[in-house]
């Protein structure tokens, strides 16, 4: 069985017309209107459409055929929080603390994070 | 300040070793990588990823597995090297500090002392930074738990989180020292 580039080489060598990169639209469609639509969008190819198709293709096949991975910045679902009650007594417990001055900035680490 | 540890769950406090250090994002580092319509369609972070040590600062209720890990994302916070410190002469003052008093009436807020200890590195001690904190999602809750390798005992928690609360509560405005 030819495969969709070697059938369109084979039907184009007697015409020597430049060859259409197949993008995923013309992968997805049937085998026979596959062919067709390569020869005929043949006849309107340039050097740029070539080089469009086939960026397009790379990009779909080796990226966008992963769009399963986890979005790192998925919705926080706030209602799923069920948070517990809080005792007063642990917020008079911060509040004590609550004009404290804070020195942290007389101290730095020399680790490659950024102070 | 250590205790035994729980394999099979993770608790506020926890230490994890080598894992990801993640912090806030650099919108200028980031590369994109556009179709043909020139439409992002992902992103990069040209950097080396960097590994070390890291504190659990999520509620242990709100990760507990028996609970469902009731929060969405798990809260870290990475261990910094005591020794690193630009001016020893404050670590002393640094280290009493992990107990909050009115009586001396400022701190070092944003760090908390952890003794030195085998399983850390750090020789002479380490610090975790609260004002570096970052979190992970909740599915990768196995792999911080098999990473864990210290547990704080439970008063110890209490006063690392008073800390934490302070650091997060105090007055607003510029205080100058």
């Amino acid at each position: 069985m030819h495969s969709n580039a070697s059938l369109a080489q084979n039907k184009d060598s007697s015409t020597r017309r430049i060859i259409p990169f197949p993008n995923r639209r013309q992968y997805s469609a049937s085998y026979t209107s596959r062919s067709t639509g390569i020869i005929e969008s043949q006849r309107y190819s340039t050097k740029e459409d070539i080089e469009a198709n086939i960026y397009e293709f790379i990009i779909n096949k080796n990226l966008l055929e992963n769009e399963k991975e986890v979005n790192p910045f998925g919705s926080i679902y706030l209602c799923d929080l069920k948070p517990d009650k809080i005792d007063y007594s642990y917020i008079e417990k911060i509040k004590i603390f609550s004009n404290i001055k804070d020195i942290s900035d007389t101290i730095h680490f020399d680790d490659g994070m950024d102070d | 300040m250590y205790t035994s540890i729980e394999k099979d769950a993770l608790r506020q406090g926890d230490i994890i070793s080598n894992t990801q250090l993640l912090g806030a994002i650099n919108l200028k580092e980031i590369s994109f990588i556009n179709d043909y319509n020139n439409k992002k369609v992902r992103w990069q972070y040209n950097l080396s990823p960097e590994f070390g040590y890291a504190m659990v600062l999520s509620h242990s209720c709100e990760i507990a597995p028996e609970n469902g890990v009731k929060l969405t994302s798990i809260i870290l916070a990475p261990l910094r090297n005591i020794d690193t410190a630009t001016d020893p002469k404050k670590i002393e003052e640094l280290k009493k500090s992990n107990i909050l008093s009115q009586e001396i009436g400022y701190s070092f807020l944003k760090y908390y002392f952890l003794d030195p200890v085998p399983e850390i590195e750090f020789a002479n001690g380490s610090v975790v930074d609260f004002s570096k904190i970052y979190s992970l999602k909740k599915n990768s809750y196995e792999e911080v738990l098999s990473h864990k390798i210290l547990q704080l005992q439970g008063s110890v928690v209490e006063n690392i989180i008073l800390k934490y609360s302070a650091y997060f509560y105090r007055s607003t405005g510029l205080i100058k020292i």
